[in-house]
């Protein structure tokens, strides 16, 4: 199904005097950042779309609503939501906007494992029934999955103020790891601004203590949110 | 005229004359080239391996829904065309070519777990690495030596998992022409400095395989099958496509008979001596008289697809598909036989490594 696009001309009126200082945008982990956000008494705008509508590929850039996925109400909906809460626009020129979008390692990686196989040679030694692919063959399957999210974020970029911030270290998994790496490559090889923890030296650069966990044990907390966002406006 | 006594020829089938098996049925009327002596399942499993003309057959069984086994699949969710640029479902693991019978004896062998598979070299060239086994799996090369081994000891894995599924193995045999490390013996898969490494004639040797040793392979590759899978049968075929290159110093015309002739002996002989190991002659289907070389392209080496197509229906009409299926054939898989492999063989690329010589022609 296809929606209208908006005409600009009747689209909600833009009251830039009093707009939050901070949209966030992305999957299940703006939760953290938001609340971190809240927490450095920083007021955000938030547009959350679950990990399985960023791992379609589908959402698109779009000249009013400033993303869209074309046939989707439920997406709309909550762009519409969010582009309300940050007063008309969702992306202004020169205006911090954080994504945690273009990794999705939680969709992306179990789907690549089905048949047995591993980007980290030594599951070889652990697992007899493994399979070993190169970095090029895990990178091309990265590439098709991601890629339209990355153009999506690049396009962002040029709109605002955007940093990438990568998703928390959950485990010690070497291919999870070794995606993460890959995509914050990929994502300043755009000319991005990326946030990765994996390369902090410290807490926020090692697997999510429990305190730093949220009830689910997947995602980090308020806390985490909170030490990431004193991380971006401190560093 | 003198009354001859009856005699042994006076029973034998119109096939087995030139006038009435060949000449006379023509090309087209080519019958009974090749009867599988073996009664297979229904839903019998092919793996295939060997020179590039045995991706003609993993395409047609693949087309047919037929049993091909793919010990080494891509990752899930690769598509077709990204598999086949790595290489995956090619030939059933990630063997690439495999144009002698040393180096299938040797690939055997450390599947089995007999050497060292970190033994034979890697190629390091500039920043990528190329396994000397295979080097041209990796299309832009591997990015570390941990990476190439890796790499190898996944395709030894599948490549045994391939034999352990299969109740035929098919592999064609290539060419007599190789190149092997002087000090250990093991087999290259392709002449050093051709697709990776630097040749170095003190420790890197021309050989030109005989028959002896073929044969000796050969035995020794069954060997090492039955010792992962003791039911599977052998299944030799040779590739018609000529060689792009000879260093025998012979002109490449002789060279390519003298090679193609000892690898035809070989296979036939070792399929009349054991029961297990069978011959289909592809090579003849394309080579001989009747065609008068029409199945070769302009260049006389590649074979056009109407000669797959040929090659490949007198295959699965020798086939014998009459023993018990394990399970029920999948409408699909009945749908996909009916339709036959003619339009899929048809139009796809080939990944010949060894053409790759014919960048090293100076005229």
């Amino acid at each position: 199904m296809q929606l209208e696009p908006l005409n600009p001309a009747t689209a909600a009126p833009v009251d830039a005097t009093d707009h939050p200082a901070m949209l966030i945008f992305g999957d299940s982990h703006t939760a953290a950042l938001n609340l971190g956000a809240q927490a450095e008494r920083i007021e955000t705008g938030l547009l959350y779309l679950s990990g399985n509508i960023w791992h379609t590929g589908l959402i698109q850039p779009h000249a009013t609503l400033g993303l869209d996925q074309p046939g989707s109400r439920y997406v709309r909906r909550r762009v519409t939501d969010a582009r309300d809460a940050m007063k008309g626009v969702l992306f202004r020129k020169d205006e911090p906007v954080i994504a945690s979008a273009g990794y999705h390692l939680g969709r992306l990686l179990p789907p690549m494992t089905h048949h047995g196989h591993s980007s980290d040679a030594t599951a070889l030694d652990r697992d007899p029934d493994a399979s070993f692919m190169s970095a090029a063959v895990f990178e091309a399957l990265i590439t098709l999955r991601r890629r339209s999210v990355w153009r999506l974020l690049k396009h962002v970029g040029t709109l605002c103020d955007l940093t990438v911030v990568a998703p928390p270290i959950l485990s010690d998994d070497a291919m999870q790891a070794m995606a993460a790496r890959l995509i914050t490559r990929r994502l300043r090889a755009l000319g991005l601004n990326v946030f990765d923890p994996r390369e902090v030296d410290g807490p926020l650069g090692q697997p999510l203590p429990d305190a730093w966990r949220s009830d689910d044990g997947v995602h980090g907390n308020a806390a985490y949110g909170q030490a990431v966002i004193q991380y971006l406006t401190t560093e | 005229m003198t009354k001859l006594s009856p005699n042994p020829y006076q029973s034998l089938p119109a096939i087995a004359y030139w006038r009435t098996g060949v000449a006379e049925p023509g090309l087209d009327g080519l019958t009974g080239l090749w009867a599988s002596p073996w009664v297979l399942p229904a839903d019998a499993r092919f793996a295939t391996f060997g020179s590039c003309f045995a991706q003609h057959i993993s395409r047609a069984l693949k087309a047919r829904a037929m049993g091909w086994v793919d010990g080494e699949p891509a990752p899930s969710g690769a598509p077709p065309k990204m598999a086949a640029h790595f290489n995956y479902g090619v030939f059933s693991a990630r063997t690439a070519n495999i144009y002698s019978a040393a180096q299938f004896r040797l690939l055997l062998a450390l599947a089995t777990g007999q050497g060292n598979p970190d033994q034979p070299e890697v190629w390091q060239d500039g920043s990528v690495f190329r396994d000397s086994l295979r080097p041209m799996i990796e299309p832009d090369g591997f990015v570390s030596l941990t990476e190439a081994l890796a790499s190898r000891r996944s395709m030894l894995r599948g490549f045994a998992r391939a034999i352990r599924a299969a109740d035929v193995v098919v592999f064609t045999l290539g060419l007599t022409e190789g190149w092997e490390d002087i000090a250990t013996g093991l087999p290259f898969a392709a002449c050093p400095g051709t697709q990776g490494g630097v040749f170095d004639p003190a420790r890197h040797r021309f050989v030109n395989y005989r028959a002896a040793s073929i044969r000796a392979d050969l035995e020794a590759s069954l060997s090492h099958i039955h010792s992962l899978n003791p039911e599977a049968r052998l299944l030799l075929t040779v590739s018609p496509v000529p060689l792009t290159a000879s260093a025998s110093g012979q002109h490449v015309l002789v060279a390519t008979t003298r090679s193609k002739s000892v690898l035809r002996g070989v296979a036939g002989e070792l399929a009349e001596d054991d029961a297990r190991v069978d011959y289909f002659p592809s090579y003849e289907v394309i080579t001989g008289a009747p065609t008068a070389s029409r199945f070769f392209e302009e260049n006389l080496r590649s074979v056009r697809p109407e000669g797959v197509a040929t090659v490949m229906s007198h295959f699965f009409a020798g086939l014998n598909l009459t023993g018990p299926a394990r399970a029920p054939l999948t409408d699909n898989a009945k749908a996909a036989r009916v339709a036959a492999a003619r339009a899929a063989v048809a139009d796809e690329e080939l990944a010949c490594e060894e053409a790759m010589l014919e960048a090293f022609n100076a005229a």
